[in-house]
C-alpha cells in the first residue's frame, strides 16, 4: 500500500492515455519518486535521443510517502533527459501537485511523443483527457493556473505548466505548480514545451492507505516531535533559507561577480535582516511564510515589492505578494551578479516564477554575460541598449523580464551560461558542471562541495549531497570522498520516498524514514531497514550514472571550471586555495566501485541489479 | 579581555540584553575559548556551529580548544547547510 500501484502513460503523438499496473518489482528496488522515476526513464527511453525530440519522455514521479500525513508530503519530481546538460534531469517541487496526482490515483504520470498543436492535460481521477491549449500558449504560469481552474470551475484544481520560457525552448525552463513552487533545475520545463504540452491539471479524490496505520500514525507523531523543538526547523520557519547567506558570507564562500570573489560587501541589504526591515515609508518586503502540503517547517516566503520601486512603476499587477527570496534566488540575484537592491531581486524572483525558469542558471548565465559586458567582448548594442555592469539593478531585472519572454538579449541568457560563453569565444568564463550552473556555494572554501558538484549526475547541484560539516572542519580535500559518496546514496534514497529533504535539516533522521516507510508499505514489501535505504540510494545513483554514460558522457565530465582549480579564492577561510579535485575523484571513482575513467563495471552492475 | 560578537539569524536572541543589530562588544576571561564564549551568552556549545575569527573558520573540532585574544572579532552562527 501507498504505493497507489498505477501509472498513467499518455502518448502525445497519438493522443491517448492509458493507466497501467505499476511495476512493483521497480517499485521494491528502486522506491519511488527519483528511484523510480529514473528506472521508469531508462527502461522507456534512449538516453541518446535528443532532449527537445518528441523520442524524449517526460516523467512526473511521486513517491511512496507523497500525500500521506508524513511531513512535507507533497513532493514529486519531474524527470526526462536533460537539454542544459544532455544528462539524466531530476528536479523535484514541493506545493500540492505532488499529493493531487496521487490522489487521482497514479504513482506516475509518463508522457511520451509530441502533440501537433498545443495541449494540456486534464486529470480528474480516472478521467483523462488532452484539451486545447490555444487560449493559454504563449501565456505565463499564473495566468495558464488562473484560466484552467476558472474553465473548470474548480479552485482546488492543481496545475504544473510551463510558462514562456518553456515553450521557449530556454534550456533551463522549470515546471512550475501552485504559482512558485517549481521543479527548477536542468531545463524539464523547455522539455515539456517541446511537446507542446502547456500544462498538466490535476484533481484527485481518492486518499491514500496506510497498511499499518496505527504503526504508521506512531510514526508521524514521533516525525512532528522530533521537528517541533529543533532549532534547524525553527531557523527555516522564521527565517526561511536565506538565513544561509550570513554563513557563507562570514566562512568566504559565497559566489561574487561570476565567482571572482568569495564574498559581497552587500550582503547586509538582501540578507534575512533586510528582508524584515521596516522601511521609513513603512514597506517591508517579508509578508509572511508559507507551507507545502503537509509540511510543518513552512521555509516558503511570500514577499512584495516596494510600490515606488522602479521595477514595478506602472505595473501594478505586480504590487501584489507572491513567492519571495529564497537563498538561492537571493545568492543567483545579489552577489552572483553584484545587485544588492532588494526589491530589484524579488522582482526577478517573481519573473522566474511567472515565466517559468530556473534563478539559478539565469542568475549564472547574467553573471558570466556581465563579465563579457565588462571585458568589452559584448557592449550595449549586444544587449539591447542595457548598462550590463556587474551591480546594475535594471540589468537585473529588465534582462530577467526578457529571458522569460524570450525577447532581445533574453534569447541568448535563455542559451545558459555553456553555450553562451561558447557562442562568444569565452568558455572559460562560464561557471558550470555539464552545462549546468553552480549554487551559492563556492566551492574553494567548501573542497567537499566542489567534489559533489563535479559528480553530481544532473551538473553542479547542492542538493545531491552534503559535506558541510567535514567542510568546516578542514579546507582540503583530505577525507571529503567517503562523505560525499555516503550523503549522495543518502540523499538519493530520501529523494525517493516522496518526502522533502529538508526534514533532515529540522531534525528527522534516517530512523524516521525508515518508520515512517514500514507503516506506510508495510507487509506489501520486505521491511525496510537503514541498510536498505542506503543500498537504495546507491542504486538509485548507479542508474543515473548509467545513464548518463550511455548518453555519451564521460569521466572527464566529472569535472569543474577553471577558475576554481587554478585561480586561489581571494579572501575568506579558503583564500588562496583551489579546489583540490584532483585528490579527491580518484578515491571517489574506488570508493564507488568504478574504473579509474569512471565507468561502471559488470559486477557493480550484477551487484545492484541495475 | 574585549572581544567583538557577530551573530546571524536565531542566534542574535543570544546577544546582551540592549544589543541593537547583530554585533555587540564582549567582556570574556583571558585566554576563552568559542566554546566558553557561547557558555557565557547561554548560547548551545554544539560542534556543528560556525565560528569564525578574524575571517577565517576555526574547524569544529578546536571550538573548545582555539584560544582568542583581546580585540578578536569573533561570528557565531547557526551551522551550514543545503539551502
Amino acid at each position: 500500500m501507498s504505493w497507489q500501484g498505477k501509472v498513467l502513460r499518455v502518448n502525445l503523438t497519438k493522443g491517448t492515455a492509458e493507466a497501467e499496473p505499476l511495476n512493483m518489482e521497480w517499485a521494491e528496488a528502486y522506491m519511488g519518486e527519483r528511484g523510480l522515476g529514473s528506472k521508469y526513464l531508462w527502461e522507456n527511453m534512449d538516453p541518446q535521443t535528443d532532449p527537445l525530440g518528441p523520442d524524449n519522455v517526460l516523467i512526473f514521479a511521486t513517491g511512496p510517502l507523497t500525500s500521506t500525513m508524513a511531513p512535507t508530503s507533497g513532493r514529486y519530481a519531474v524527470l526526462c533527459k536533460s537539454p542544459l546538460t544532455g544528462a539524466i534531469a531530476c528536479s523535484n517541487s514541493g506545493g500540492k501537485f505532488g499529493a493531487e496526482l496521487k490522489f487521482a490515483g497514479y504513482d506516475l504520470l509518463l508522457l511520451e511523443g509530441k502533440s501537433d498543436k498545443p495541449v494540456y492535460l486534464n486529470i480528474v481521477d480516472d478521467t483523462v483527457e488532452i484539451l486545447p491549449a490555444d487560449d493559454i500558449w504563449g501565456t505565463t504560469v499564473w495566468h495558464t493556473e488562473e484560466w484552467i481552474k476558472k474553465t473548470h470551475n474548480d479552485p482546488l484544481i492543481r496545475v504544473a505548466s510551463c510558462g514562456e520560457a518553456g515553450e521557449n525552448l530556454c534550456r533551463y525552463a522549470a515546471v512550475v505548480n501552485d504559482l512558485h513552487r517549481a521543479a527548477g533545475r536542468s531545463g524539464v520545463g523547455a522539455v515539456m514545451g517541446s511537446k507542446n504540452l502547456k500544462a498538466v491539471s490535476v484533481r484527485g479524490t481518492k486518499g491514500v492507505t496506510a497498511a499499518d496505520p496505527a504503526k504508521f500514525m506512531a510514526a508521524v507523531k514521533a516525525s512532528h516531535d522530533v521537528m517541533a523543538v529543533n532549532e534547524g526547523r525553527q531557523e527555516l520557519t522564521e527565517l526561511g533559507t536565506n538565513s544561509m547567506i550570513d554563513m557563507m558570507q562570514e566562512f568566504g564562500g559565497l559566489p561574487t561577480r561570476n565567482f571572482k570573489e568569495v564574498q559581497f560587501e552587500g550582503v547586509d541589504k538582501i540578507n534575512t535582516a533586510a528582508m524584515f526591515e521596516v522601511k521609513e515609508n513603512g514597506h517591508r518586503n517579508m509578508v509572511t511564510n508559507k507551507a507545502c502540503f503537509g509540511c510543518t517547517i513552512a521555509c516558503g516566503r511570500i514577499a512584495h515589492i516596494d510600490e515606488n520601486h522602479f521595477s514595478i512603476v506602472n505595473k501594478p499587477e505586480y504590487k501584489l505578494a507572491s513567492g519571495g527570496l529564497e537563498y538561492e534566488t537571493a545568492y543567483a540575484f545579489g552577489p552572483l551578479v553584484g545587485v544588492s537592491d532588494i526589491d530589484a531581486l524579488t522582482y526577478a524572483g517573481y519573473m522566474t516564477n511567472e515565466h517559468g525558469y530556473d534563478p539559478i542558471s539565469f542568475g549564472g548565465t547574467l553573471a558570466a554575460a556581465m563579465e563579457l559586458f565588462e571585458m568589452g567582448v559584448i557592449t550595449k548594442e549586444d544587449t539591447d541598449g542595457i548598462d550590463l555592469s556587474f551591480g546594475n539593478p535594471e540589468a537585473l531585472t529588465v534582462m530577467s523580464e526578457k529571458t522569460g519572454k524570450g525577447e532581445g538579449f533574453g534569447k541568448i541568457l535563455a542559451m545558459g551560461s555553456k553555450l553562451m560563453c561558447e557562442k562568444y569565444g569565452h568558455p572559460e568564463l562560464a561557471m558550470h558542471v555539464k552545462g549546468q550552473e553552480f549554487a551559492g556555494y563556492d566551492s574553494r572554501a567548501l573542497q567537499g562541495m566542489g567534489l559533489g558538484y563535479a559528480t553530481s549526475n544532473r551538473g553542479a547541484c547542492h542538493l545531491k549531497h552534503s559535506t558541510f560539516g567535514e567542510d568546516m572542519e578542514d579546507v582540503s580535500g583530505n577525507g571529503k570522498a567517503e562523505p560525499c559518496k555516503t550523503s549522495q546514496d543518502h540523499v538519493a534514497a530520501i529523494d525517493s520516498t516522496g518526502l522533502c529533504l529538508f526534514v533532515g535539516d529540522a531534525g528527522m533522521e534516517i530512523s524516521h524514514f525508515v518508520d515512517l516507510l514500514n507503516g506506510a508499505i508495510g507487509s506489501d514489501g520486505s521491511q525496510w531497514s537503514e541498510e536498505r535505504m542506503m543500498e537504495t540510494g546507491e542504486r538509485v545513483w548507479n542508474l543515473e550514472r548509467r545513464f548518463n554514460m550511455s548518453a555519451g558522457l564521460t569521466g572527464a565530465d566529472d569535472t569543474l571550471p577553471k577558475r576554481l582549480l587554478e585561480t586561489p579564492a581571494p579572501s575568506g577561510t579558503g583564500k588562496g586555495k583551489v579546489n583540490e579535485l584532483s585528490k579527491m575523484l580518484p578515491e571517489y571513482y574506488k570508493l564507488r566501485g568504478w574504473t579509474e575513467d569512471g565507468q561502471l563495471t559488470n559486477e557493480l552492475i550484477d551487484r545492484l541489479g541495475l | 579581555m574585549k572581544i567583538t560578537l557577530k551573530t546571524a539569524g536565531l542566534f542574535s536572541r543570544y546577544l546582551p540584553e540592549g544589543t541593537k543589530g547583530n554585533l555587540a562588544e564582549l567582556e570574556v576571561k583571558d585566554g576563552a575559548t568559542p566554546v566558553d564564549v557561547a557558555r557565557q551568552i547561554g548560547a548551545p556549545t554544539d560542534t556543528k556551529c560556525l565560528i569564525v575569527v578574524n575571517g577565517t573558520a576555526v574547524p569544529p573540532s578546536q571550538h573548545d580548544i582555539f584560544t582568542l585574544n583581546d580585540g578578536d572579532a569573533m561570528s557565531f552562527m547557526p551551522p551550514l547547510k543545503g539551502g
